[in-house]
């Protein structure tokens, strides 16, 4: 057993403000008179403030200081995306709310060929989506946590190596209250190699049996069972935008941290999208959505990220963007690929599917189609549109049929009773009868004429059996 | 392969498009794709089908606005993905050209360019310019310009049925690498 530990030390300033180092902020609990600061962010930890503080005091030092309240529901969000990309390294994830998670990577080793390239993608994805994080590995979960908790990037793959390394870790880090920290401290005992040192029964009932199974739990003489984190089928994740924002490019920066979370989440299930849907949440609906498809299943995050970004380029948004919520369903299975950390060159049939995913996000699903024979004598029925690449040929085709098309016929004026465009209209063959359609409501009973026109255009023109006085261009002969 | 062409009729329905098709159809039984990039009408399956036309080869493209369209010209001539890319662009000025001349390079694809007669007197990177004209027996094709020659004189293809064939004491077809025999 492998344990990969992510502590995140800002999570719950991550989650309300992303990364904002510029201004202090931070982040408080509780009530009244009992507010007192949770976390702060850099700007703010230069001005003196830090976590335990009270609020009031804080505000005291500095007077520009953004106090936000912790919003515990919003992190429980946050957490469940943040596993959903996890997913991608090991099945075996434990969320530790509110502070980060744990991932058992034993089992992972071999596909990814080492501890250090889930390593260097796990900091990278967490750089990305813009969280302070802490790492640590051991071969136990608790002792991970713990190392994570230290700071320094510790990493100890032996189980023999545990003790020495869990030895200056401060008391008061793993103390469940701050009482308990400071009974530690009244007795002289600041870090966990001493607390090691104590008579077990001494301290389990000084401090419970708790206690010590923790400590064994961490030095891996007790087993320590956790609850994996087992993710929905449908991915349906939001973020609040820290600030309303009207530009699309700020929108595809914050949607860029969601796609990453869906481009693991499908990892771990072993499928990919065929289709996305962006939610643009204003503050009243009715929202905005931006949809997405693929011709062939994906999940590469830059491929889905390039997509939205053609899309987005087109979206004039109608009011400012409080939230955006990105929805994947139904995720198709994906035939293994071997996997390496940048992709790998692309075939052919990925150049063409790049290159229709790329027309169709700019240019609209409706806009890049193929067309096919339909099995009907109406010639305004004839044809329909279908996807590219899959025309059902027909065996056999009326003949003498104009390479061109009206969407609808246009009436043509007549000259002593003879059609008339650019001059008379000489009809060079036909009638050819073409009656039907009357079991669906449109029935048809024409006479068509191939026809030229002064100046040598073809064109294929008919005329109504029911009004024989009026005629139509229905067609060019090109 | 890998160049413009631009065909000037002088009006629809003379058999401009008619003439392409042979050449059409012979990169789509190929196998290779053909697209049609803001055609003016809708492309009749039947017809298409009719002039040899594998229709699960040939890709329509509808954009909204004209730069939408000389944008998806451009990706589909760079791609290298389509063997002919169709377009009847409503306006396009010398830069625009330049561009597509580029991309058609990079795809080593052929880019096929309909324009009203009246461009004829402005120059244009395309690498061969037709213009076309209605003609007593047919169509009328007169080679405004070329790669290593210079115009000539008009020649006429007769017109058989709904299609322009060709006269029986020459063979004349307009190929992609564009040697006009």
């Amino acid at each position: 057993m492998l344990w990969l530990s992510v502590f995140l030390p800002k999570f719950p300033l991550d989650v309300l403000a992303n990364g904002q180092n510029d201004t202090p902020i931070a982040i408080m609990e509780g009530q009244g008179n009992r507010q007192l600061i949770y976390v702060s962010n850099a700007a703010a930890e230069r001005e003196g403030i830090h976590a335990g503080m009270p609020v009031s005091a804080a505000q005291a030092l500095c007077r520009n200081l953004e106090i936000l309240p912790r919003d515990q529901e919003a992190e429980h969000r946050a957490l469940d995306q943040l596993a959903l990309w996890a997913m991608q390294f090991t099945p075996a994830v434990s969320l530790m709310p509110g502070k980060g998670l744990l991932l058992e990577v034993g089992g992972s080793l071999k596909l990814f060929r080492g501890f250090q390239p889930i390593l260097q993608k796990i900091g990278h994805d967490l750089q990305a989506m813009g969280h302070a994080f802490q790492l640590a590995s051991a071969p136990t979960a608790r002792g991970a946590w713990w190392l994570s908790r230290h700071g320094g990037e510790r990493h100890v793959h032996r189980l023999a190596d545990m003790e020495a390394a869990l030895a200056p870790l401060p008391l008061s880090l793993i103390a469940r209250t701050a009482a308990e920290a400071e009974v530690f401290a009244t007795l002289g005992i600041r870090e966990l190699g001493e607390c090691l040192t104590l008579p077990r029964d001494g301290l389990a009932r000084r401090f419970g049996q708790e206690w010590v199974d923790r400590l064994d739990q961490a030095l891996g003489r007790l087993a320590d069972i956790r609850a994996f984190y087992t993710p929905p089928i449908r991915f349906e994740q939001s973020l609040e935008l820290p600030a309303p924002v009207q530009d699309t490019e700020a929108l595809l920066f914050a949607a860029r941290r969601l796609l990453v979370t869906l481009s693991g989440f499908l990892l771990g299930y072993g499928r990919g999208v065929q289709h996305f849907t962006l939610e643009l949440l204003h503050d009243a609906p009715p929202h905005e959505e931006i949809t997405v498809g693929l011709m062939t299943p994906s999940r590469e995050s830059p491929h889905l990220i390039n997509l939205l970004r053609e899309r987005l380029d087109r979206v004039q948004l109608a009011a400012p963007v409080m939230g955006i919520r990105l929805v994947a369903e139904n995720p198709e299975l994906l035939g293994s690929r071997n996997l390496s950390l940048f992709s790998d060159p692309a075939t052919a049939q990925d150049n063409w599917a790049i290159l229709m995913e790329r027309l169709r996000a700019r240019l609209g699903q409706q806009a890049v189609y193929g067309v096919q024979p339909h099995p009907d004598h109406r010639p305004e029925h004839a044809w329909a549109n279908c996807p590219p690449g899959r025309a059902e040929a027909e065996s056999t085709h009326p003949q003498g049929r104009p390479l061109w098309l009206l969407p609808t016929p246009r009436p043509l004026r007549l000259l002593r009773n003879r059609p008339y465009l650019d001059g008379p209209l000489m009809l060079k063959s036909g009638p050819e009868r073409i009656e039907s359609g009357w079991w669906d409501g449109a029935p048809v009973a024409r006479d068509y004429y191939l026809a030229e026109t002064t100046r040598g255009a073809r064109l294929w023109i008919f005329r109504e059996h029911a009004e024989p006085g009026k005629w139509f261009v229905h067609g060019i002969a090109s | 392969m890998g160049a413009l062409t631009e065909l000037l009729p002088s009006q629809e329905g003379i058999g401009e498009l008619g003439l392409i098709m042979p050449a059409l159809a012979h990169l789509s039984q190929r196998g290779r794709w053909v697209a049609w990039i803001a055609p003016p009408y809708i492309p009749y399956a039947p017809a298409l089908a009719g002039q040899g036309i594998r229709l699960s080869q040939l890709l329509i493209i509808q954009p909204q606005s004209s730069r939408d369209s000389l944008w998806a010209v451009e990706q589909t001539l760079r791609s290298g993905q389509c063997g002919a890319v169709v377009t009847w662009p409503r306006e396009i000025d010398d830069r625009a050209l330049r561009r597509l001349q580029l991309a058609a390079e990079a795809g080593q694809a052929w880019g096929l360019l309909y324009r009203s007669p009246q461009t004829a007197t402005t120059a244009s990177p395309a690498a061969l310019r037709i213009s076309l004209q209605s003609a007593a027996e047919g169509l009328s094709v007169r080679i405004l310009k070329r790669r290593g020659g210079s115009a000539t004189a008009p020649i006429t293809l007769k017109r058989e049925g709904a299609a322009t064939r060709l006269p029986s004491d020459r063979s004349f077809f307009v190929r992609p690498d564009h040697a006009v025999a």
